[in-house]
């Protein structure tokens, strides 16, 4: 479904990405960690076409991402951390515009529209401008259109970030229904406990490399720390007990 | 449907919901832009119509001149119309957030390329067309043009004309963003600069732009030869002279001749188009991609980190918030490759303007002419001045975004930050406009009183116009957008532009009102000097600079100050 060989992404002197390899299986729920300015973001928009690699190769259900970018991300849904939307347009119109550019039919439009706002209860708002949405209806309106053409494989961005308690919870039983029904999804976040709970396997990224990659068990006999949570493992492996011995004997008077 | 037409599609709904749904408040904001431009667009043609029909008064040398002057002002208008489209590509067709959520999805390149092709030809022409079209319409109205004249030359020559450096401009940003990819910063401002300097000099070589000025003030019998002279250096091959050319056809009879230079122009249009598409179907996606690149790089080696940080170090007597506000814009500016590269053209277009000024003649000892040149220079500054106000000054507020909720959080008090917005922006204005004063006056041979005097009205414009674009900034802020240029022009924008330029106007016209009586006097001791009119100027002058420092300032703070972050 997605796989990712030997990819290397630069920014000048900077290696962001260095010489990472996925392979992330159709159905699978694959959580990708990382602390801020591991690669995690750049990984993701080399994914979706957004960065290009100086090395490796990506394919999306076997379609190279650079040789038919087209085809590739017409299998995707892309969930952006900072989302893009056109504030003047209802949902419904936001929706309708996101279908065509998928070369979806009116009528697939209508049904799957119709469906995924009964599904995140915004049928209240769905005739309303974006612009008068909170931030919370905002990324429902986001995993509505990322959802819109059934992708066989949804990429995700930090999905959690300003949602409610209702609403995480009603993406993360949504991202297990796809999940159950085929869909490769790749999540990247930073709260530990989402990828715990989801997660079939985790990738940790430091400094651009892969230094962790399996189920949470597998993770715990890499780390030598078997039985401990993802928290400690994740500490453990990118030299965050360090900083936090030195926040704990900091004298802050 | 077609995916190009299908986004376009959805922006034309998005505009109509915005109109849809109007508040009193945008309604009044919208009337009130719209008048000032309806009057800017009157301003104009009747300005233009004023000189066509002077000059088509003038017996044998009117037509003549009027049709160079027609073809002057379209070259100019190209020239404004490749800087606009190079610089508004920028944020249409590289550092929009529209172009990465485009880019995310199923859509070919060459598609999203016309989108945003066609955004940036109106984002960069509308405001260069209240310049064209009148140009036109007054040339119509003294030639005696018929309804559909005009409307071929708007549809069958305008149209087409504004195509052409739409495409030069816009392969030109692609070519830059591709060059930054083996190419540091530094090489490639010197490379640009290599290359501007290149085409200044090879205008000033082949156009003699300025020896048009010098021959009309000389001597009519020399005009007529340097304008029978000019057929072979009147940038015969560029689409500005096939407009004019068009305009004197239909004006003077000769269809065959109009056919030859409509189809010039029409297939010029069609082969850039075609050039140019064919060209960002290989290259856009991989300029777009080095511009997304360019964000994420690594800014370099910790010397270089030091060196900028030393020079972002600011004196140590400014008020430590003070510092912090104006530290932080004088960085967001150099780090925003929109800001100072439009910066920069701007300051290269000043010194080609001062270069020019030196083939002007420096032994004109006639005082008329001495007083023209000397007005004609400070109206060229004014209009300078405001450009940049408009530019830098009025979205310096709106820039300050999302993120102003860091300001008015902290103890800093709402009218300080008006005040580090104000000083910082007059304090650079100020220096530019007093060494573009007497640079200048030096290359013109003004001294004495008239210098003197251009200093003064310099340093009052940079006051005036600084509270101009601070505080209209202030009253129609964006922060919902983080483009610099969309928020100059904006509604809020144009309106700041066409204030400034009347405030500019009126000052030029109140300076004027002692200048004939001064002139002759000087001409002839015995005339007696025009205490009055002086008198009058300067307290017309006083008025008129209080009004504008003032008013802005105080409607912009209290405007600030009611609204919610």
């Amino acid at each position: 479904m997605i796989e990712l060989l030997k990819v290397t992404k630069k920014f000048g002197k900077k290696t962001a990405v260095d010489d990472l390899s996925l392979h992330i299986k159709t159905g699978e729920f694959f959580g990708f960690l990382g602390p801020n300015g591991a690669g995690k973001t750049t990984t993701i928009k080399l994914m979706t076409g957004l960065l290009r690699p100086e090395s490796g190769t990506i394919r999306i259900c076997g379609t190279d991402i650079i040789k038919d970018p087209e085809a590739a991300k017409m299998k995707t849904g892309y969930v952006p951390d900072a989302p893009y939307i056109y504030e003047k347009l209802t949902a419904r119109e936001y929706l309708e515009f996101t279908g065509g550019l998928y070369d979806m039919s009116p009528e697939k439009i209508k049904s799957q529209t119709e469906w995924l706002f009964d599904l995140f209860g915004m049928d209240g708002w769905v005739d309303s401008r974006c612009e008068e949405y909170s931030h919370g209806m905002r990324q429902k309106v986001v995993f509505c259109s990322a959802f819109l053409h059934d992708p066989e494989v949804l990429i995700v961005d930090e999905p959690m970030v300003g949602l409610d308690p209702q609403s995480m919870r009603l993406v993360k039983d949504l991202l297990k229904l796809y999940s159950s029904r085929g869909t490769a999804i790749f999540i990247s976040t930073h709260i530990l406990s989402v990828a715990e709970e989801l997660c079939d396997r985790i990738g940790i990224i430091h400094n651009g490399r892969l230094i962790g990659l399996g189920t949470l068990d597998e993770l715990g006999s890499m780390a030598a720390a078997e039985g401990e949570n993802l928290e400690s493992l994740f500490l453990k492996m990118t030299g965050g007990p360090r900083q936090a011995n030195l926040a704990a004997g900091a004298d802050l008077e | 449907m077609n995916k190009s037409l299908h986004i376009m599609h959805y922006k034309t709904v998005s505009a109509r919901s915005f109109l849809r749904n109007l508040n009193a408040e945008t309604v009044m904001k919208i009337l009130v832009g719209l008048f000032v431009v309806s009057c800017f667009f009157a301003g104009s043609l009747f300005f233009f119509y004023k000189i066509f029909n002077y000059l088509g008064g003038l017996r044998d040398i009117g037509f003549l001149l009027m049709n160079k002057l027609v073809s002057l002002g379209f070259l100019a208008i190209f020239v404004m119309l490749v800087i606009s489209n190079i610089v508004t590509s920028i944020s249409t067709l590289y550092r929009s957030r529209e172009t990465t959520f485009l880019l995310s999805t199923p859509t070919s390149y060459e598609k999203i390329f016309t989108v945003k092709f066609i955004d940036n030809i109106f984002f960069s022409t509308w405001a260069v067309m209240l310049l064209g079209l009148p140009l036109i319409l007054a040339y119509g109205m003294v030639r005696g043009f018929v309804l559909w004249e005009y409307l071929f030359e708007i549809f069958c020559v305008l149209l087409p004309f504004v195509i052409v450096p739409a495409c030069i401009g816009v392969a030109f940003s692609m070519l830059l963003f591709l060059a930054s990819r083996h190419l540091s910063p530094r090489q490639l401002i010197i490379t640009l600069g290599s290359l501007i300097v290149l085409g200044v000099v090879v205008y000033f070589k082949i156009g003699q732009p300025s020896s048009l000025a010098f021959n009309v003030i000389s001597d009519w019998r020399v005009l007529n030869r340097y304008l029978g002279s000019m057929g072979a250096t009147s940038f015969a091959f560029l689409p500005s002279f096939w407009v004019s050319e068009t305009l004197r056809t239909i004006a003077g009879g000769g269809r065959h001749s109009l056919l030859v230079y409509m189809l010039a122009l029409i297939s010029t249009t069609l082969l850039s188009l075609n050039v140019v598409f064919k060209f960002a179907g290989r290259y856009y996606y991989n300029s777009w991609l080095a511009s997304a690149e360019h964000h994420g790089k690594d800014s370099g080696a910790k010397q270089a980190s030091k060196r900028r940080a030393r020079f972002f170090r600011l004196p140590e007597w400014l008020p430590s918030d003070f510092r912090a506000v104006l530290s932080k814009d004088l960085k967001l500016f150099v780090r925003e490759p929109a800001q100072w590269a439009q910066f920069t053209v701007l300051l290269v277009l000043l010194v080609i303007y001062l270069v020019n000024l030196k083939y002007f003649p420096t032994d004109v000892e006639d005082s008329y002419w001495k007083t023209l040149i000397g007005f004609g220079n400070f109206a060229f500054s004014g209009f300078i001045l405001a450009t940049l106000s408009v530019r830098f000054v009025f979205p310096n507020m709106s820039l300050e975004g999302k993120s102003f909720w860091a300001i008015t959080s902290s103890p800093m008090r709402l009218r300080r930050v008006f005040w580090v917005k104000f000083w910082a922006a007059f304090s650079i204005f100020l220096l530019i406009s007093e060494v573009l004063a007497f640079v200048s006056n030096l290359m013109l041979g003004l001294r004495g009183l008239l210098m003197a005097l251009t200093f003064f009205s310099v340093l009052l414009m940079s006051i005036s116009l600084t509270s101009l674009s601070v505080g209209l900034g202030a009253i129609f802020p964006r922060f919902e957008e983080r483009n610099p240029g969309k928020i100059a022009s904006s509604m809020g924008g144009m309106l700041a532009t066409i204030i400034s330029l009347a405030y500019v106007g009126l000052m030029i016209v109140i300076a004027a009102l002692p200048a004939n009586g001064y002139t002759l006097h000087k001409m002839n001791p015995d005339l007696p000097f025009p205490l009055f009119e002086v008198m009058l100027s300067v307290a017309l002058i006083l008025i008129l600079n209080l009004t504008a420092i003032t008013v802005p300032l105080r409607l912009g703070l209290s405007s600030m100050r009611r609204r919610d972050y």
